[in-house]
């Protein structure tokens, strides 16, 4: 008797049944230009995450520190949206300081992005 | 004895006379009617001219209906003088604006696709004022936009403030001193930079654009900056260095009425 094979993929991606696996993509709404007085928090634009084999890993730096880390199981999520998350300025110098997002699928493709704000200064520095 | 004898001329005359009654009757009734009708038409007329659904005829002058569209870098890629990666570098695009007080933003001025690629021609804040480059859409975020412009008029020391061609505000304001080579410099720019200001010479609140004044001396490039004051008094008038100084109690009202990618024009 000839064994029965199971037609059902379990793969989203990357196989004659379904379409090829495509790297990560970030997509994020129009940043605020604004600076952000020192010692106020910072409120990120609406985030999204997509990965059409399934997303591992959702990291967020804000320079060197890792302000957000997300982990998903087994298959992972095709999307995942980050909505007001924000970063406290306290001890921040004013300037500019950089936020990296980093995604990456389950089969180990990693995409960054980095988004910028600016922490106001006191005295503006204008002819007068 | 006999009837009366009928008088035929009198029957006769006072048939005419009735006739001509009711001709003058029937006149005067025809010129009532056509009196009516052309009032109606008249009336049909003027409901002709008036515009259906109760739309308005525009009333707003459209020379101060302006819309800015502006974005940020998300590369720090080459602002080139003509849309080809081989044209002459005008500089690069920034993060930050030069006193790092915000993002930099960039006006887009047009557009041309090249092949597969779309350029964009966008406004360079930098010295000369008034410089363009191309840059490649992608090398830009997300596109935010303005409806409110700011118009300063020199001459008469006053500020005017448009919303969809609508004045919204206006208020004296001092600028720069032209006998000390300190004019504040005509042209159109946008505003770069908002924040709250800690020196009182600046008043409480401060708006940076992407106008560079004639006044070397200061540090970053001397932007022209809207500002309050510590010297009202000066107000309207000519005290500056080329900013636009205005009342505390006028910034702060401007404050909510404005922000970064106004569009100024300094007139």
């Amino acid at each position: 008797m000839a064994a029965a094979h199971s037609h059902v993929s379990t793969r989203r991606c990357g196989n004659k049944y379904t379409p090829a696996c495509t790297k990560p993509r970030i997509i994020n709404r129009a940043l605020s230009a604004k600076c952000v007085s020192a010692g106020s928090k910072y409120k990120l634009p609406k985030i999204t995450f997509t990965s059409n084999s399934g997303i591992r890993r959702i990291q967020i730096r804000e320079g060197a520190r890792t302000i957000k880390l997300i982990r998903f199981k087994g298959q992972g999520r095709t999307q995942y949206t980050i909505k007001r998350l924000q970063v406290a300025t306290l001890g921040l110098v004013a300037g500019g300081h950089p936020i990296i997002l980093r995604v990456t699928d389950i089969r180990g493709r990693s995409v960054s992005k980095t988004l910028r704000f600016s922490v106001c200064k006191a005295t503006p520095v204008f002819t007068g | 004895m006999g009837k009366a004898p009928v008088v035929e001329g009198a029957s006769t005359d006072a048939a005419a006379g009735r006739a001509r009654e009711r001709a003058a009757l029937a006149l005067v009734a025809a010129m009532v009617a056509l009196l009516a009708a052309l009032l109606g038409a008249g009336v049909a007329a003027a409901k002709l001219h008036r515009p259906p659904y109760g739309i308005k005829p525009p009333t707003r002058p459209k020379q101060f209906d302006v819309v800015t569209h502006f974005a940020t870098a998300n590369v720090s890629r080459p602002i080139y003088r003509r849309p080809s990666t081989r044209a002459r570098v005008l500089r690069r695009l920034a993060f930050y604006t030069p006193d790092g007080e915000a993002l930099q933003t960039y006006r887009f001025i047009t557009s041309r696709r090249i092949g597969r690629t779309l350029w964009e021609r966008i406004d360079v804040p930098m010295r000369p004022n008034g410089q363009t480059g191309w840059v490649k859409r992608a090398w830009l975020g997300p596109v935010r936009t303005s409806h409110t412009l700011i118009v300063v008029r020199r001459a008469l020391e006053e500020l005017f403030v448009y919303r969809a061609g609508r004045l919204i505000f206006t208020a004296p304001v001092g600028v720069g001193n032209v006998a000390n080579r300190w004019s504040t410099p005509p042209g159109r720019y946008w505003i770069a930079e908002a924040f709250a200001s800690t020196d009182p010479f600046y008043g409480p609140w401060a708006f940076g654009t992407t106008d560079y004044a004639n006044d070397t001396e200061f540090p970053d490039g001397s932007i022209v900056g809207i500002h309050g004051t510590d010297a009202p008094w000066l107000i309207p008038g000519d005290p500056s260095h080329g900013c636009v100084r205005l009342k505390d109690q006028d910034i702060l009202k401007l404050k909510n009425l404005v922000g970064i990618g106004t569009a100024v024009w300094i007139q």
